[in-house]
């Protein structure tokens, strides 16, 4: 069964008046002139430069010291950059420990009042300074400041006390992970009884799903809101899932239509004649038959779940319970000064959706194609 | 025979439209209602009804003038931009031999980014002393520019939300273009048209349909933008020039606490999506009607 026979039914008037190629046949493409084919490419790779340098340059940085990221973003990380002292020695860092043990790597000398002292010629204030010699004062043994490469922005991302990003990975997985099998098992079956059962109220059920496309999150969120704070539910990953799997179902849904109504019945009745039963037919046949549009279903529902905030944000209130986009904004408004640690967070929240779109980017776009279209 | 037992739908369609019903149905009339009722605090419960003053309220609320002025140019600007640009392009990747493939997964490569890392990113391009855009101008030896002003800010939250997805209704175009069957350019080309004039009268018209999709899908995207300004211009910064429907919605219902009047505000994003998206697809379909 091949994902390209995907062909929803055609509703006029509608967001999935969309129809489906039966087939996608290189055709021979006619003689260009060169110069026309030259202006071409260059147009096509303008476009694609601005999809990819933004991406570039912010791993890039992500490697950086924050102070090399404002005044020089576009040099390459991997050459080495030192900080120098005013007298052209290598700072070295003072290096610090809190009271749980971790590196403070800025902890500025203060003197007797408590005011932090710093070198007037360099902004930002560096480390230590030694207000009496009018010199840096630091360990020898410490280790020398290192403007770039450094991997210290995802040493910071992954180790500081205020958010836990391996947490945030965590919960992302657990909640986009649910959200995505309930809505595959959840959307084939009601394609399942809407394609095979006849039963009153059967248009109404169809249509009611279809305008469900039409109702974003915002129209439904105060009082799903409420009703997760009256269940318990409220800052509880459940909740999040609950919701995300409602949410996308419908879309879900129509593809899922589409498909299952296209498959042949012969199989289930000769299945049927063997002596099975509905749940045997739909498990064991109409299921795995669905493998292709299951996959575009997967994808999509798990990569919308992951990078929607908005429910993300409202639902879950405490650092523990958020998922890897709550995380990030919280990065932003803790260390939001912080640049190179902020290219870092961004590296690290792209890189997974990255890996997978990679792995699987042509059952994403086939996808698309099949006429998995929301909005 | 196999399916004249209605049992097993107990199983098959209840529980998830069941789920629907709780879950979007619900919370959505609920909404409508709690609308028309004054509610204090996030907690509380409906008091009195006061109908249709909230949405009364609207027209003497200048942020909500902004928001709903701000979310129309929104929804012009991505059929212009997005839907234009990514038909140009799909005409231009249709043409060419070699590459198809990477542009096509390139092109796409924005949309399954996270608006919020999106908007993260945009925002080291837009900060004031080093930024991105800013290192540039000094490049050039110009001044450094305050990105996010009064007069820019709406520009700059609009260049990303425009940018990541037109990749989207690049590969429904594209796919539309493919499907276009060769002998239809075959004897275009023998009653003469090539180059710009088959395009303007073979394959537009033939890719009509995909076209109106792609516009009524960048219309109802566009009322619901949230992520990308939330992230960028939070607060509707700067002075609340920056709200759209989606963010001011947020602001009075999740930090202002006007539940009732964001509740409203709720039902109108509803409301100008289907009538906006409706309305120009019917439109749209006239016009290519004549042509065609």
């Amino acid at each position: 069964m091949n994902q390209q026979n995907v062909k929803p039914k055609k509703r006029s008037g509608t967001a999935l008046n969309f129809q489906i190629p039966q087939h996608e046949t290189k055709r021979p493409k006619e003689h260009q002139n060169p110069i026309g084919k030259v202006l071409i490419y260059v147009a096509l790779c303008i476009w694609a430069f601005t999809t990819i340098f933004p991406f570039v340059w912010v791993l890039n940085n992500s490697f950086k010291d924050s102070s090399l990221v404002i005044s020089d973003s576009f040099s390459p990380a991997f050459i080495e950059r030192m900080r120098y002292d005013k007298y052209g020695d290598v700072a070295r860092e003072q290096v610090l420990l809190d009271e749980q043990g971790r590196l403070v790597y800025d902890a500025y000398l203060m003197d007797e009042n408590g005011q932090v002292l710093m070198d007037e010629d360099t902004d930002p204030p560096l480390p230590a300074y030694d207000k009496v010699n009018g010199r840096l004062m630091y360990d020898q043994n410490s280790p020398e400041v290192v403007l770039s490469p450094t991997w210290r922005n995802y040493v910071t991302a992954f180790t500081n006390p205020n958010v836990n990003i391996l947490n945030g990975y965590k919960n992302s997985l657990i909640i986009s992970g649910t959200v995505m099998l309930a809505v595959m098992l959840l959307a084939t079956m009601i394609a399942f009884a809407l394609s095979r059962y006849k039963f009153p109220g059967q248009g109404i059920v169809r249509n009611m799903i279809v305008a469900a496309l039409m109702f974003p999150a915002f129209s439904t969120i105060v009082p799903v809101y409420r009703m997760v704070v009256n269940i318990g539910l409220f800052d509880r990953l459940p909740s999040v899932i609950l919701v995300q799997t409602a949410g996308n179902l419908a879309f879900a849904t129509t593809v899922m239509l589409g498909f299952v109504a296209a498959l042949p019945k012969e199989l289930e009745e000769a299945a049927f004649m063997e002596g099975c039963g509905p749940f045997q037919v739909f498990f064991r046949i109409v299921l795995p038959m669905c493998k292709p549009a299951l996959a575009t279903v997967a994808i999509f529902t798990f990569l919308w779940s992951y990078n929607d905030l908005f429910v993300q944000m409202i639902l879950l209130r405490s650092k523990a319970q958020m998922p890897v986009c709550a995380i990030l904004r919280e990065i932003s408004s803790i260390f939001g000064t912080d640049f190179g640690l902020m290219a870092a967070a961004v590296v690290v929240v792209v890189v997974p959706v990255l890996i997978i779109y990679i792995a699987l980017q042509q059952n994403i776009i086939k996808g698309l194609t099949a006429g998995a279209v929301k909005g | 025979m196999l399916y004249r037992d209605r049992r097993p739908l107990l199983v098959f369609l209840v529980p998830a439209f069941a789920l629907m019903l709780v879950m979007l149905y619900y919370p959505f009339v609920l909404n409508i209602i709690n609308s028309m009722f004054e509610i204090k605090g996030m907690a509380g419960e409906p008091q009195a009804f006061i109908g249709i003053q909230n949405y009364r309220d609207m027209f003497s609320d200048p942020t909500m003038a902004i928001s709903i002025q701000n979310s129309l140019k929104m929804m012009g600007l991505t059929v212009i931009f997005q839907v234009g640009l990514a038909l140009v392009l799909a005409l231009m990747v249709d043409s060419i031999k070699k590459g198809q493939q990477f542009f096509r997964v390139v092109f796409f490569f924005p949309i399954v980014i996270s608006a919020t890392a999106i908007g993260l990113m945009f925002n080291l391009f837009y900060i004031r002393d080093g930024g991105m855009l800013n290192q540039i101008l000094g490049l050039f030896g110009m001044d450094p520019v305050f990105w996010l002003d009064k007069s820019t800010a709406f520009t700059m939250v609009a260049i990303p939300v425009l940018w990541q997805y037109v990749g989207f209704y690049f590969v429904i175009v594209l796919t539309g273009l493919s499907s276009i069957p060769e002998d239809v350019y075959e004897s275009a080309a023998i009653d003469g048209a090539t180059g710009f004039k088959k395009t303007f009268y073979i394959t537009l018209p033939l890719i009509r349909d995909v076209l109106i999709t792609c516009a009524t899908l960048s219309i109802t995207g566009a009322i619901k933008v949230f992520d990308l300004p939330a992230v960028i211009v939070n607060n509707g910064k700067p002075n609340g020039l920056t709200y759209f429907l989606g963010t001011y919605m947020h602001n009075q219902t999740f930090v202002a606490g006007n539940i009732d009047y964001g509740s409203a505000i709720a039902v109108v994003i509803v409301l100008l999506g289907v009538i906006i998206s409706q309305t120009v697809n019917r439109l749209l379909l006239r016009v290519g009607g004549e042509d065609a």
